[in-house]
């Protein structure tokens, strides 16, 4: 082959593969449809779910996807608490189980055993001892803590024996994707999202915007 | 000689003197090459904007799957990566996932050695050493394989790195050094030296290693400059950046886009054969 011709080729090939390229960018959802989850499904806080702190009534309600395992989440809890401490019954506080199983493999057995702490009224308190005792997650610890906060320990026993939260938490994770979360923590205020352990300021300018529609 | 700081600086006022005349004397082609940048930096642009976060999206769903799969399965035992990803029915995402990371590796690499390699063909050409098109541009594809590589390796592990130390709270988390970068600054150092001995039919990249070894107290001063222009559009640009979007993008095309150019033509003339004969 002579080179004009094999120079044209070069030319017309490389032309052909840019659009070719072009196009595979441009139509990239159309020939890789992967389901991202879908983020306009409304969250769901449940009215009189024991791991609401408050009312859920109230005028803003901070739903809070988390992993007791996730360092990021535990640096978070000082900022909700100050939240609490400022805006008292204006805010009410839902969380939600998001367990990153895959890299944090005691996270599951931890929300498990904040759920058998709900059973038996000590959802926050057991939850606030987790995040102290962040890793220490074994079985023995996780019924020490429920000890230490002076629960029924055969009952919390047998409930984590039993797998029968599972469920809940893995109800939990599924919206969590079909918000098409990403990791943790996640902060929905009054829907509204919130990624990471944002600094207070962050979180107040939001909670103030929201308690202004509402005429507080 | 190359040491002596007096040499040097002569050399270099007589190349930048020549370079401004291969410029302003070859205009269309200094255009034709300022084009090229412009359709990388478009294309190459897109290409990383949208396959990165299409890329990033899958790896976020199947993480979610994972985790999804690792509840399921629950405290019966610890499944391997593999089995999660059965578990998981994830095989058709990750799938997808290698086909468009390869996609996006692939039509990078074939992105910047055509415009770039036309780029430094047109550099030559404007030195006054014309190279015919597709030996050129072949020796361009073939001599960049092993800084390509070494360009993923690096970036393979600064992600690494980043992931290791980063959250998702990486908003106000950060993780990688600037020390990081001085790899890639040494890549892409030897690289420029490479591309001074395109003309050599059988250029590889172990000469290239050799040249940027045996010559740094000559190039290397010399790159250190180019990097220096670079630098100093970065920082203009910061500062336009206060007046609004629209100067930022009319004085980032007018600066850095024929910096490009600039540079090859002034890195060719400094770096060529014959000029280090005739300053050694």
């Amino acid at each position: 082959m002579n080179e004009p011709l094999k120079t044209k080729l070069f030319i017309g090939g490389s032309i052909l593969l840019v659009v070719g390229l072009l196009l595979l960018v441009l139509f990239v959802d159309v020939l890789f449809p992967v389901q991202q989850g879908d983020t306009s499904a409304p969250l769901g806080v449940e009215r009189g779910r024991a791991n609401v702190s408050t009312d859920v009534s109230a005028p803003v309600v901070i739903v809070e996807f988390s992993d007791f395992q996730c360092p990021f989440c535990r640096k978070a809890l000082p900022t909700l608490k100050q939240i609490k401490a400022v805006y008292g019954d204006d805010v009410a506080f839902v969380y939600k189980h998001f367990p990153l199983a895959s890299i944090h493999p005691l996270a599951m057995r931890a929300a498990e055993a904040s759920e058998c702490a709900r059973d038996q009224g000590k959802f926050w308190q057991y939850h606030d001892l987790l995040f102290e005792n962040q890793g220490a997650f074994q079985d023995d610890k996780l019924v020490s803590y429920a000890e230490e906060l002076g629960m029924d320990t055969r009952m919390f026993k047998d409930c984590l024996a039993s797998g029968a939260k599972r469920l809940i938490i893995q109800r939990d994770f599924q919206e969590g994707l079909d918000q098409g979360l990403q990791g943790t923590p996640i902060f929905f205020i009054n829907g509204r999202r919130l990624e990471g352990a944002q600094p207070y300021s962050e979180f107040k300018r939001i909670i103030d915007e929201e308690l202004t529609k509402h005429g507080k | 000689m190359a040491n002596d700081p007096h040499t040097f600086f002569a050399g270099q006022r007589v190349t930048i003197a020549r370079s401004w005349k291969a410029l302003m004397g070859r205009k269309p082609l200094f255009l034709y090459s300022a084009l090229f940048d412009l359709l990388f930096l478009f294309l190459a642009g897109l290409t990383n904007l949208v396959l990165v976060k299409k890329l990033t999206g899958i790896m976020y769903i199947i993480g979610g799957l994972l985790s999804k799969a690792s509840l399921d399965v629950g405290a019966g035992g610890a499944p391997s990566f593999f089995g999660l990803l059965s578990a998981a029915q994830a095989w058709g995402v990750v799938a997808q996932f290698v086909v468009l990371f390869i996609v996006w590796v692939l039509g990078l690499y074939f992105l910047y050695c055509l415009f770039h390699g036309m780029g430094w063909r047109l550099a030559y050409d404007m030195i006054g050493r014309q190279q015919p098109l597709l030996p050129f541009v072949k020796r361009f594809f073939r001599i960049n394989i092993s800084w390509y590589l070494l360009f993923v390796l690096l970036n393979a592990v600064l992600f690494i790195v980043s992931y290791l130390t980063t959250s998702i709270a990486k908003k106000t988390e950060v993780s990688v050094h600037r020390l990081w970068y001085v790899p890639f600054l040494l890549l892409l150092y030897v690289a420029l030296v490479s591309y001074t001995r395109l003309e050599e039919t059988r250029a590889t990249g172990k000469d290239a290693l050799r040249l940027a070894w045996t010559g740094k107290t000559r190039l290397f001063p010399t790159y250190l400059l180019i990097l220096l222009l670079f630098a100093v559009i970065d920082i203009i640009l910061l500062g336009v950046s206060y007046l609004g979007q629209i100067p930022l993008v009319i004085a980032g095309f007018l600066l850095f886009i024929p910096a490009f150019t600039v540079a090859r033509v002034y890195w060719l003339g400094w770096s060529a054969p014959e000029m280090h004969k005739k300053y050694k």
